[in-house]
């Protein structure tokens, strides 16, 4: 679980040239439309996966 | 001494990280988890941190150079396409899966904490696996774009 979890977080981030400090905290406060959309993304993807993974399976 | 203010300037983060309780994987699987006991935590230090970005940012726009004297680096994209979609996609689902994000990670991997150390070794393979795959296609778009072709590209 760690692992594969590891492996999305450090390609996603790569990929999406961006984590929750870069997007989240810094292009927020940079007002930047890339970063709001990036933590929108990461946020709706965070919340349906802990839902399937707690209340789900 | 510009690496003794980039010490500092990590260990003001990191320091903030613990302080939040952000290096802890529980609470940001509590605030992911809506439909349970939701623990807001971390939109309010998120919210603090972009309270205190906002003004930083506001002043860094306006300067050249950074305090160190090296040159400022604000990013400059601004396209929304399908890397950035998919690739924060893949984080957040990484992200709720382990309850870690890059920065806590790395905090929770000097704490020693055993679950981050695997996170930490599978997140840099994450990253490496992702820099193979770049330079593979670059190489292979390359290959396939005539030499003719490309000199016009590069002409518009």
């Amino acid at each position: 679980m760690m692992i594969a979890a590891g492996l999305l977080v450090g390609a996603g981030t790569r990929y999406g040239s961006g984590c929750t400090s870069g997007h989240g905290v810094c292009g927020l406060s940079r007002l930047s439309p890339r970063s709001l959309v990036a933590t929108l993304m990461f946020m709706a993807a965070g919340f349906a996966t802990v839902f399937i993974v707690r209340h789900l399976v | 001494m510009n690496a003794v203010w980039t010490f500092l300037a990590g260990l003001l983060f990191g320091l903030g990280l613990i302080v939040s309780g952000m290096t802890d994987p529980s609470k940001i699987i509590g605030f992911l988890d809506i439909a349970g006991a939701w623990d807001p935590s971390l939109a309010f230090v998120m919210g603090g941190a972009v309270l205190v970005g906002l003004v930083a940012f506001r002043f860094a726009r306006r300067r050249t150079a950074s305090f160190l004297g090296g040159a400022m680096h604000l990013p400059s994209a601004r396209q929304i396409d399908r890397p950035l979609i998919i690739g924060s996609l893949a984080f957040g689902v990484g992200w709720g899966l382990a309850g870690y994000c890059p920065g806590p990670a790395v905090v929770a991997f000097g704490a020693g904490q055993e679950q981050a150390v695997v996170f930490v070794v599978a997140m840099i393979a994450g990253m490496a696996l992702y820099e193979a795959e770049d330079r593979l296609l670059h190489a292979r778009r390359r290959r396939r774009i005539p030499r003719e072709l490309s000199d016009v590209a590069g002409d518009a």
